[in-house]
């Protein structure tokens, strides 16, 4: 965990990497569409956003976790990491009530002739919120 | 070193006021609980509370006992969120405080803190402008939009639109960047190479904020140019 700290890689902006998506769907609810609702915006910016960017420094820390994610399919810390923001989301955000099954994906976006070239890397089960 | 200290005693305080802000929603949202290492959630606030003093401390006054509180506190939030909480300006953040700790504690050694300083800073362009250039896609300008307009930290902004929509735009400034990342090494030749690299590294991290919000690394970078400033100069160098 500390070697990454220690010898950082300083790869910024590197191509080969993938960006990565995450979408969330509510089955079999009425209240809610079946469809995959993409649920990994960026907070707006503001002018004191330069000294102080709270919720922008977070959603950069989840990307990051979904870069490692996507790096290490089966780190099952990653993937609770992720189950927990999605729960998030779907109450406070969505107003979706506990009982609903849902269940989330990871995309991974690469670069490809100037078009995003999406595909699913990571579906979770569905499961109860 | 002490400039250096200062700003990154700066950087240390406004992340801390972030990391303070956010308990609130931690509240109500801690994806990360499972890596508390069995401290409670009043514990990380205080943890956060003594590094924010220690750096508004070390910013009055520079200190062992500050800067030590201000380097474990990084590592432990680092820890605390998988390895880092902000990528590259954790690293960055850590490097430098350690550096000004190695300098308080050895004063005979802060030339080599500072050119520890300076080479981090200048390895992180150069290292950052060897993988652009080796990518086609950075060569032919094509790189800059994919980012733009996909990667996830991007912000909504009819500049990026402007700026990836144009083949042209994203071709010059594709190259800006990379011949500016190769070419920081540079900014070490003399004092008035290093004014000019970091007057164009501090543009290149204005842009980062204004197009990702990446302000953290503003001011993680920011610290690490006094140094580079200072090796440049043949008075400071040269004579010591």
């Amino acid at each position: 965990m500390f070697m990454r700290l220690l010898i950082p890689s300083w790869r910024f902006f590197d191509i080969t990497g993938t960006i990565p998506g995450l979408y969330v769907r509510v089955l079999g609810s009425k209240d809610f569409p079946d469809q995959w609702i993409d649920i990994l915006h960026p907070p707006d910016l503001h002018w004191h956003s330069l000294l102080f960017n709270p919720l922008g420094n977070l959603h950069h820390t989840l990307c990051n976790t979904l870069d490692n994610l996507i790096q290490h399919p089966e780190d099952q810390y990653s993937i609770e990491v992720i189950d927990q923001y999605v729960r998030y989301y779907l109450v406070a955000k969505l107003q979706c009530q506990g009982g609903n099954l849902y269940q989330f994906k990871v995309t991974g976006s690469n670069f490809d002739a100037d078009q995003r070239n999406e595909e699913d890397l990571i579906i979770s089960p569905e499961t109860f919120l | 070193m002490n400039l250096v200290t200062g700003l990154i005693s700066f950087a240390v305080f406004l992340q801390n006021l972030e990391m303070l802000w956010l308990q609130k929603y931690f509240k109500a949202c801690d994806p990360w609980q499972k890596n508390k290492h069995g401290l409670n959630q009043q514990i990380y606030t205080l943890v956060l509370i003594f590094s924010l003093v220690a750096s508004i401390c070390v910013l009055i006054s520079p200190s062992v006992a500050g800067l030590s509180i201000m380097l474990l506190s990084t590592c432990w939030i680092s820890a605390r969120f998988g390895g880092s909480f902000n990528g590259g300006s954790d690293f960055m953040t850590f490097h430098i405080l350690a550096a000004a700790l190695l300098a308080l504690l050895f004063p005979s050694y802060e030339r080599i803190a500072l050119s520890y300083v300076a080479a981090q800073s200048v390895m992180s362009y150069f290292i950052a402008g060897i993988v652009k250039i080796k990518s086609s896609e950075w060569r032919n300008g094509r790189a800059l939009p994919f980012f733009l307009l996909y990667a996830n930290a991007a912000h909504e902004s009819s500049t990026k639109y402007w700026l990836a929509k144009s083949p042209i735009l994203s071709l010059i400034v594709s190259w800006c960047v990379i011949v500016f990342e190769l070419l920081f090494p540079l900014s070490l030749l003399s004092p008035t190479s290093a004014i000019i690299f970091v007057s164009l590294g501090a543009v290149f991290h204005l842009g980062n904020v204004y197009f990702f919000g990446l302000n953290r690394f503003f001011f993680a970078w920011l610290s690490s140019y006094p140094a580079i400033i200072l090796l440049a100069n043949p008075l400071v160098t040269g004579t010591q």
